[in-house]
């Protein structure tokens, strides 16, 4: 009787562990799915293995089945011309039908997201709010929102120098919560998806159709996240530029723009915040109206800029991207300029050893960091950089009169301007500001 | 003004340094949050890439302090703009006074030349600097 008794309480608490797992539909249970609507611009739709096989426009309805269990990705069911019936999506860029994102409680999901006044990028930056921040959705389609990922938030624990209240971009908040009712996929189990066999030789399915290619940890990972970052970069600076490129008369969304050139984003009351951690200097009046570049040059510029950001000065002391100038919203010649007239150039100061100041800097001056200003000079013209003035002989640039306190250079539309562009991948945590 | 600029050469009179700073005043996040601050630095030209907004002086200067500013076409130019200023107490930095109501910037406007900046005490020149202002250069 005891060993009967023990056997029961066991099964029981068998029964009891399976039931807090994971949750695959039980046999002969109807599959538990979402409708689910999309909210991105232009969502990319992939295979399990990461491969872009057609995009879905904002609005359209699709079929949740699975989360993938190991990212923010869940398998859809689709009927779009042109796409195949099943794919990957990911679930930022989704909010469920019907009842919607309205009292949904979700957390930030990347490092520091911009709370906003507006919702738009262009909104008046009210706090950054870190991640793992719980917020509830109390808005999910707010009017003037600049596109259908902007939410207004409540927070649900107070934050110093926060708002209770705002607006966010909703791709930056975690999706899982709200898909947690979906069963997760194996990989082991999962079944042919656009195409490809089923090779169990590695205990993965071979989606791609080339079974002998083997893909490791590492390389996935980099895939993966490069992934993520392409579908994150929906952002709407970054669109609008390649928007712009395509079609010089294209007016951009959210953005100002005059004469075919369009105003790198800038936050304060003054506008001496610049995108990816850099600071614009001496701005005039009103805010941004001496920052306005050619969408190629500003394509260019802001790929420079994160990189400079995040490979060579994450600290953001001395060697912090200082630019002034670039071109006038309406005026051709402005601030004593000869040139500065088509977007294409842009004025920055020196590098400076220690700590970051906003005060002016010559290459004659003490703390003026020759060393950091060649590699800067060098990474620039990685990004496509030419034409550059700049007094200090030993930098190899040319002279011009007036350019010791600053470096004058143009990022013209060309081959590796437009290369930098093409291969710009917002990384959010280094250019909050531009998603 | 001819006299004082005359008698500014003939003394000869000394460079600035810590006595009379320029400084600019500008926004920045810090951890998330939008501050100002403002850097201090030695007089230098006026050009778009090193304006500044103002001038302090130590609060250890003196009673009695007066600032001229002067816009000249060139050296050699007889003809240009002076104008006065007092110090006051800096609400940023007390250890600094600054030239109250001085913005060089609707000053110089968009003129060429040179600007001089003499610091007085009483009827003692404490310091004196003349500098261009850059038109950015004709190769820009």
């Amino acid at each position: 009787m005891t060993a009967l008794l023990i056997f029961l309480a066991l099964l029981s608490a068998g029964v009891a562990k399976a039931e807090t797992g994971p949750r695959p539909a039980a046999e002969g249970a109807p599959a538990v799915t979402r409708s689910v609507r999309v909210t991105a611009s232009s969502l990319r739709v992939r295979t399990a293995g990461g491969d872009h096989v057609c995009s879905i426009k904002r609005g359209t309805v699709v079929t949740a089945v699975a989360r993938d269990g190991g990212d923010d990705r869940v398998k859809v069911k689709l009927n779009s011309k042109g796409c195949p019936s099943e794919g990957y999506v990911y679930a930022n860029y989704v909010m469920p039908e019907g009842s919607g994102w309205k009292d949904i409680v979700t957390k930030v999901d990347v490092d520091q997201l911009a709370l906003r006044g507006e919702p738009s990028p262009e909104g008046s930056f009210k706090c950054g709010l870190k991640k793992n921040t719980e917020v509830a959705i109390v808005n999910e389609a707010p009017d003037r929102a600049a596109s259908g990922s902007w939410v207004q938030v409540s927070l649900t624990n107070p934050v110093p120098g926060c708002p209770t209240l705002g607006y966010v971009n909703s791709s930056y908040l975690k999706p899982s919560e709200v898909f947690n009712d979906l069963p997760i996929i194996n990989e082991t189990d999962e079944e042919e998806v656009a195409g490809g066999n089923a090779n169990t030789e590695a205990g993965t399915a071979c989606l791609t159709g080339d079974c002998n290619k083997e893909q490791t940890t590492v390389d996935q990972n980099i895939k993966d996240i490069k992934v993520a970052l392409e579908a994150g970069t929906k952002n709407a600076f970054v669109e609008e530029l390649r928007r712009m490129i395509k079609n010089p008369k294209a007016k951009p969304k959210g953005f100002s723009s005059n004469r075919g050139l369009i105003q790198i984003p800038l936050q304060g009351n003054k506008g001496n915040i610049g995108p990816c951690g850099s600071f614009h200097y001496n701005p005039d009046s009103p805010k941004g109206v001496d920052a306005y570049a050619n969408p190629t040059t500003a394509c260019a510029f802001t790929a420079f800029l994160q990189d400079w950001k995040k490979s060579e000065c994450p600290s953001g002391a001395g060697c912090r991207l200082s630019w002034g100038d670039i071109s006038h919203k309406k005026k051709a010649r402005f601030n004593g300029h000869k040139s500065h007239t088509d977007g294409h150039c842009i004025d920055i100061r020196p590098m400076k050893k220690g700590s970051f100041s906003g005060a002016p800097l010559t290459y004659e001056d003490p703390s003026y960091d020759r060393a950091t200003m060649k590699r800067m000079i060098a990474k620039m013209k990685d990004f496509g950089a030419d034409t550059m003035y700049f007094n200090d002989k030993q930098c190899g640039t040319k002279y011009a009169s007036g350019h010791h306190n600053h470096i004058h250079v143009c990022f013209k539309p060309g081959p590796k301007t437009r290369e930098a562009c093409d291969n710009l991948v917002i990384d959010p945590n280094v250019c909050p500001e531009l998603m | 003004m001819m006299s004082l600029l005359l008698s500014s050469f003939l003394m000869a009179a000394s460079p600035c340094g810590n006595k009379l700073q320029a400084f600019v005043v500008y926004e920045d996040l810090e951890k998330g949050k939008i501050v100002e601050r403002h850097s201090l630095f030695n007089l230098m030209e006026w050009s778009d890439s090193s304006a500044f907004d103002g001038v302090v002086a130590p609060a250890s200067s003196g009673s009695d302090l007066k600032l001229t500013f002067e816009v000249r076409p060139s050296l050699r130019s007889k003809a240009g703009n002076s104008w006065d200023f007092s110090f006051v107490p800096w609400s940023r930095d007390s250890k600094y006074l600054v030239a109250q109501n001085f913005s060089p910037a609707p000053l110089i406007g968009e003129s060429a030349g040179i600007f001089t900046i003499t610091l007085k005490n009483g009827k003692n020149i404490v310091c004196q600097e003349t500098h261009g202002i850059s038109s950015e250069g004709s190769n820009d």
